[in-house]
This record gives C-alpha cells, sequence and structure tokens, in this order.
C-alpha cells in the first residue's frame, strides 16, 4: 500500500545513516513526484483511487528506493560513519565547551560589574554580602553540577532521535557525559574581609566512593530524565515499525 | 594496450542524468519524462530510483540544484557544472567506445 507521507521510508534512511538532509529532500521531491504522477493520471481520468495506485506503481517499490539511496555512500551522514567519535568524544568536548562558554560569560559580568560599580575597593566584599547575590551564586553552582550534564544529555538524546541512530550510541553518550558531571566540582568564594577578591572554579574529583553516597543523584539525574524516555520512545517507534 | 572498461552498466544512470542535464535544467520528474521520451520508452525507470542519482551527483560537484517555486509547488531544478559537464564527455565517449566494441561483436557473430 502506498504511503503518501513515505514516513516508513524515511525511518529506514535515516537508520541505514542517511544524512537527515538528504532524507528531508528525498522525501520531498517524492511526494512531489508522486503528486505530479498522480495529477496527470487524474487529468487522463482515472478515478482518484486508481489514479493514486498508478502513481504509485510508478514512482517504484519504495524497498527499491530505500535500496538506491543505501548504495550512495556520500549520501551518509557524518555522524553514522564517525559514530564512535561523534558520541564518544562529542558529548564530553560540548559539555566543557559549555563550561568554558559559562565561565567565559562569568568573568565578563563580574568586569562588566565593576566597570560600572562605584569603583570603591570593597565592592566584591559588598556584594558578597548581599542576599540575591549569594543565591545567584549558588544557583549557579547547583545549575552546573545538576542541570548542565542534563542539558548535554538531552542533547546528545535528541541528536541520536533526529538520525534514528542505534540506541548504543546515546547510551554511551550520555553515560559519558553523566560520569563526567558527576566527578566535576564548582564553587564561589567570596570575599571574606574588605580589599579581598571573589574567586570562582572548577575541577575534577575521582572518588569511587562518591558512588555508594547520596551525591550518585548526580549521576542518575541525566540518565533518567533523558536516556530512560528516548529509549522508551525508541522502543515506542520500533513497535510501531513493526506493527 | 586497450583501456579496461570501466564499470559501465554501473554508469548508465549517471551518464543519461549528465548528458539530458547538459542540455537544460530540469527537476526530477521533468527528468524522467525526459529519459522515457529521448529513450523512445526503452528506458522506464521506478522513477523515484532518480532522486538518489541526483543528489549523489551534486554530492560529487557533477550537479547544482537550485529551488524554485512552480505551480504552487518548490521544485528543485538540476543543472550540470563544468565538473559535470567534463564527467558527461568522458563517459559519453566510453559509451561510444564500448557500444561500438559491442556492435563489433554482434556483427561478428551474424557473419560467423
Amino acid at each position: 500500500m502506498h504511503d503518501p507521507q513515505f514516513s516508513e521510508l524515511r525511518r529506514h534512511l535515516l537508520r541505514g545513516g542517511v544524512a537527515p538532509k538528504h532524507v528531508k529532500r528525498t522525501i520531498k521531491e517524492l511526494r512531489h513526484h508522486f503528486l505530479d504522477l498522480e495529477g496527470k493520471a487524474l487529468d487522463e481520468g482515472l478515478p482518484p483511487k486508481d489514479a493514486a495506485a498508478q502513481a504509485a506503481e510508478q514512482l517504484g517499490n519504495q524497498e527499491l528506493i530505500l535500496e538506491g539511496v543505501l548504495a550512495r555512500p556520500e549520501l551518509r551522514s557524518w555522524a553514522h560513519r564517525w559514530a564512535w567519535a561523534i558520541y564518544g568524544l562529542g558529548p564530553i568536548v560540548l559539555f566543557i565547551l559549555a563550561i568554558v562558554m559559562i565561565f567565559t560569560l562569568m568573568i565578563a559580568l563580574v568586569t562588566a560589574a565593576e566597570a560600572i560599580g562605584p569603583g570603591s575597593p570593597n565592592f566584591a566584599y559588598d556584594l558578597a554580602g548581599r542576599w540575591w547575590v549569594r543565591s545567584l551564586a549558588e544557583g549557579w553552582r547547583l545549575f552546573m553540577m545538576y542541570a548542565l550534564p542534563t542539558v548535554v544529555a538531552a542533547g546528545v538524546c535528541l541528536f541520536a532521535a533526529r538520525r534514528e541512530a542505534r540506541s548504543l550510541w546515546p547510551i554511551i553518550g550520555v553515560l559519558l557525559v553523566a560520569f563526567l558531571g558527576f566527578w566535576l566540582e564548582f564553587d564561589i568564594q567570596f570575599p571574606e574581609g574588605p580589599e579581598e577578591l571573589a574567586s570562582f572554579g572548577g575541577g575534577v574529583g575521582f572518588d569511587l566512593s562518591d558512588l555508594l553516597s547520596i551525591r550518585v543523584i548526580r549521576l542518575l539525574l541525566p540518565v533518567i530524565v533523558t536516556l530512560a524516555p528516548y529509549l522508551w520512545w525508541r522502543r515506542l517507534r520500533q513497535e510501531d515499525s513493526l506493527a | 594496450m586497450a583501456k579496461p572498461n570501466p564499470p559501465f552498466m554501473s554508469g548508465i544512470p549517471e551518464l543519461l542524468v549528465l548528458r539530458l542535464l547538459s542540455q537544460r535544467e530540469m527537476y526530477g520528474y521533468e527528468l524522467v519524462r525526459a529519459i522515457r521520451l529521448t529513450s523512445q520508452e526503452t528506458i522506464v525507470l521506478a522513477e523515484g530510483v532518480v532522486y538518489p542519482v541526483l543528489h549523489a551527483l551534486e554530492q560529487q560537484g557533477l550537479l547544482r540544484s537550485k529551488e524554485r517555486a512552480a505551480n504552487g509547488r518548490t521544485r528543485i531544478y538540476y543543472t550540470v557544472t563544468a565538473k559535470g559537464q567534463r564527467r558527461s564527455d568522458t563517459l559519453s565517449q566510453e559509451w561510444e567506445r564500448l557500444s561500438s566494441g559491442i556492435r563489433s561483436v554482434f556483427g561478428g557473430t551474424s557473419h560467423a
């Protein structure tokens, strides 16, 4: 039976590693081609059902089209060709880049605050005494430790979902991010007295005993929030495809 | 020594596509019509298989595509690049050489 949206073909192309841009374009062109064939058949006086059937036959079996696309290695995505690098190194690089960007932004904010501030040497100390500055700092620390790994893990899952990638790859990517996030620590030191400066920083601390502490929630959070729904969605897609 | 034949059968779709698109730009449906018409219905394709050929040729830099609206739909028109033109010429020469060889074989057989 003809599938006017070519959704099954689309799914198989993505699973075969064809780049999403080629998949999108192939489906668009096939749809338009089908409409042209159908329109021609209707102009020739065929009833709509027969016109659609004739158009589908002329366009060709979807398995044949799938075979034709998969036979072209140049249409495969780089994420398919170098999956180990994309899912193994990509999330870590992305995570580190996000941290660098956030740190850069913070330095820029502090520099701007100092520039537009009253110019007092006690400026940092005065600010540190304010509740909202303390809250912001704690919010930032929690974001870096809990939310950022989850955001990066979600990005990995979305990337894999768009490409219908094998489940193994996002599992690897998310676990790497989760473990890296688990062992990262961030801190802000407020000035203890006038004319002292504030500092903030981060680092990695490996301690296997953390796996048995309450901190393990940091490891589980990206897995539960992103990977579990992703795998569930994949399973539904699989069942849907077999139905 | 004679050159070995390239894997020619697999090159036929490329040859047809490059040859026809070097005459004028076309979108997929038009191209398939043109193949049927110019081959006097001897080459009838499952029409959807033309798209992987077009995309692969574009990826190799032999074709260029351009989106344009026509009859309320966005069409993707393809045209041959300079590199595609050179490839078309090479493939055409190879085809002439191969087909004249095949004609000789048939001629020889019929006279045997």
